[in-house]
């Protein structure tokens, strides 16, 4: 295991995108401590942030410190694993294609966002567009999982193709905006027009949503297979549902009318 | 023919039972309840004795509980084989597609690990969605939601295959129909305890074994006169003197292991009072690879 202690915190974010273990399985710790990190407009060695120790054959990564200045960690990493004890920066795992990274803390904007395989455990709060797509690009997130314990910002699974999202916490605005297919599940409250632009996906909020969204019409409820078959994949995954949630009466909307109209949203049955 | 093994009182003939790969794929179905399993197994798993006449062979493997299946509801575990990966996903899919989506509460899952050599069933029968069907990826498999008019029918989209063998078999010959039937229905029972295998024959016991051709050009097999007792009076008869009913067990299995410790099992079941001889039946070690002498089954000795 290669081991990152931050022992400087940067003045300004820096790009860091070129931290992830599996790049640095044949490296030695002098040509680690070398690699170039991009700070503001220099260009600073890894080692002038962090004191390194172990090894990197395995794979195995794990940063220490409050590395919330450190963007793009983990982006594009295709195997191995990193875990982050503190917080870390925007674009955390982005681009992510394999491998697990698992987070101490919480995490910036587009945590996991366009990734399209292996998992990403979050424990902490995430900032905006988790899974989500960036500006001009066509697709967010087109494989793998997300596991946030926290709550998340606005935008989570924006455009998102393909994949799972799961949240214990609350959701901020715009959930699965724009979203081609996937899942998204959240516990706790979202924020408005959940499932906007929503094509095809599953949305099951099931702590409810702000308001419910216009465009969408309500179905007959119906036990649903599926329900049970990603609560034993949950569970199977560490992420366990509390039997409230999963024995509450659920009402299913499809939509987004203003789409093609093939998705769902899920929701508690609202109390008469 | 002689003599060499006993198990109990019942003669074990040095012979061999001759078996021939297969590819086999296995569906976990589940639904509401252990009923309703029951009934899909059923109609999912008729008309599927042998090859010879049927488009696959298959059977129920065994129920299982709750906690055994990926939905967390009661499940059958049901084992398909046939002669290639295409003929095989060609049968699966219309059984599944005719008995499995069409039994109330179902869905149907992937029960072999390895997808190296997968065949498409969930994919094919997403179409009767006619669009409003939906794609769910969870971890590494993908699973189809088809909207149904009691909710929906969850099928996995690929299902791994095995080349597992079939055709493993023994012959119990007994002094009278009901002894033999006795026997059979003994062996049955032992044998259904077992994971990886299944009996694909009617309650698991054949009346009517066959050989390969016929004087008929167009019949692949027939009837196999050595051991009906009724002809053994004018053709060549397999049958010592006292025999007077002849059961075969057809065992379909994922590996050599699992077939060899049916037939094992089986045959110690089936060993009691008026079965004179356990023997099986080969086609002279021409047709298949998998060769299974009985003595070396039981471990070469009185058993």
């Amino acid at each position: 295991m290669l081991k990152l202690t931050l022992k400087r915190q940067p003045t300004y974010p820096v790009e860091a995108g070129t931290i992830a273990p599996d790049r640095w399985r044949n490296l030695s710790l002098p040509q680690i401590g070398g690699i170039a990190l991009v700070h503001g407009n220099r260009s600073l060695r890894l080692d002038d942030f962090f004191s390194i120790e172990g090894d990197p054959s395995d794979e195995i990564l794990e940063i220490q410190g409050d590395c919330r200045l450190f963007k793009g960690i983990g982006s594009g990493m295709q195997s191995g694993f990193l875990k982050m004890l503190g917080p870390s920066g925007w674009h955390t795992g982005a681009f992510l294609r394999g491998g697990k990274i698992e987070l101490h803390g919480d995490t910036g904007d587009h945590l996991g966002s366009e990734m399209r395989g292996g998992e990403i455990r979050l424990f902490g709060n995430a900032g905006h567009a988790v899974g989500g797509a960036y500006s001009g690009s066509r697709h967010g997130m087109r494989g793998g999982t997300i596991f946030v314990e926290g709550n998340c910002g606005h935008e989570v699974g924006s455009k998102m193709r393909r994949g799972l999202i799961a949240i214990r916490g609350a959701c901020g605005d715009y959930l699965g905006v724009n979203m081609i297919a996937g899942t998204i599940v959240c516990l706790k409250p979202a924020g408005i027009r959940a499932g906007a632009g929503l094509k095809r996906g599953s949305l099951l909020c099931f702590g409810g949503v702000r308001e419910i969204p216009l465009n969408y019409r309500r179905s007959h409820h119906v036990d649903l297979t599926f329900l049970r078959l990603l609560s034993r994949f949950l569970n199977r995954q560490g992420f366990h549902l509390p039997p409230s949630v999963l024995q509450q009466p659920l009402a299913r909307y499809c939509g987004d009318l203003l789409s093609i109209a093939r998705g769902e949203l899920l929701l508690p049955e609202p109390t008469p | 023919m002689s003599i060499q093994v006993k198990v109990n009182s019942t003669k074990i003939a040095d012979t061999f039972a001759e078996a021939f790969p297969m590819t086999a794929c296995r569906l976990i179905v589940t639904a509401a309840n252990r009923n309703w399993c029951q009934h899909c197994a059923l109609a999912a798993t008729g008309y599927a004795a042998s090859v010879i006449g049927c488009d696959t062979e298959a059977g129920v493997e065994r129920f299982l509980s709750e906690e055994e299946t990926p939905d967390g509801r009661a499940g059958v575990a049901l084992l398909f084989f046939a002669f290639s990966r295409e003929g095989l996903q060609k049968a699966v899919v219309n059984r599944v597609a005719q008995c499995v989506l069409t039994c109330p509460t179902t869905a149907c899952y992937n029960g072999i690990e390895n997808k190296e050599k997968p065949i498409q069933i969930g994919g094919q029968l997403r179409y009767f969605g006619d669009g409003w069907q939906m794609s769910k990826v969870l971890g590494t498999a993908r699973y189809w939601r088809i909207p149904t008019m009691d909710g929906e029918f969850v099928c996995e989209d690929v299902f791994g295959t095995i080349k597992g063998i079939g055709g493993g078999n023994f012959l119990i010959l007994a002094q009278s129909p009901e002894a033999g039937l006795h026997a059979a229905e003994q062996a049955v029972q032992a044998i259904r305890q077992l994971p990886n295998v299944i009996l694909p024959f009617p309650g698991g016991v054949v009346r009517s074994g066959s050989k390969v051709g016929s004087r008929y050009k167009s019949l692949k097999a027939s009837t196999n006169e050595a051991y009906c007792p009724t002809l053994s009076g004018i053709v060549p008869s397999a049958l010592p003197e006292s025999v007077r009913a002849v059961y075969e067990i057809v065992i379909d299995g994922l590996s050599r292991e699992d077939i060899s410790r049916a037939m094992k099992v089986g045959i110690q079941a089936a060993c009691i009072s008026g079965v004179i001889e356990i023997s099986a039946g080969n086609y002279g070690g021409k047709l298949g690879p998998h060769h299974f002498r009985l003595s070396e089954i039981l471990g070469g000795g009185n058993a």
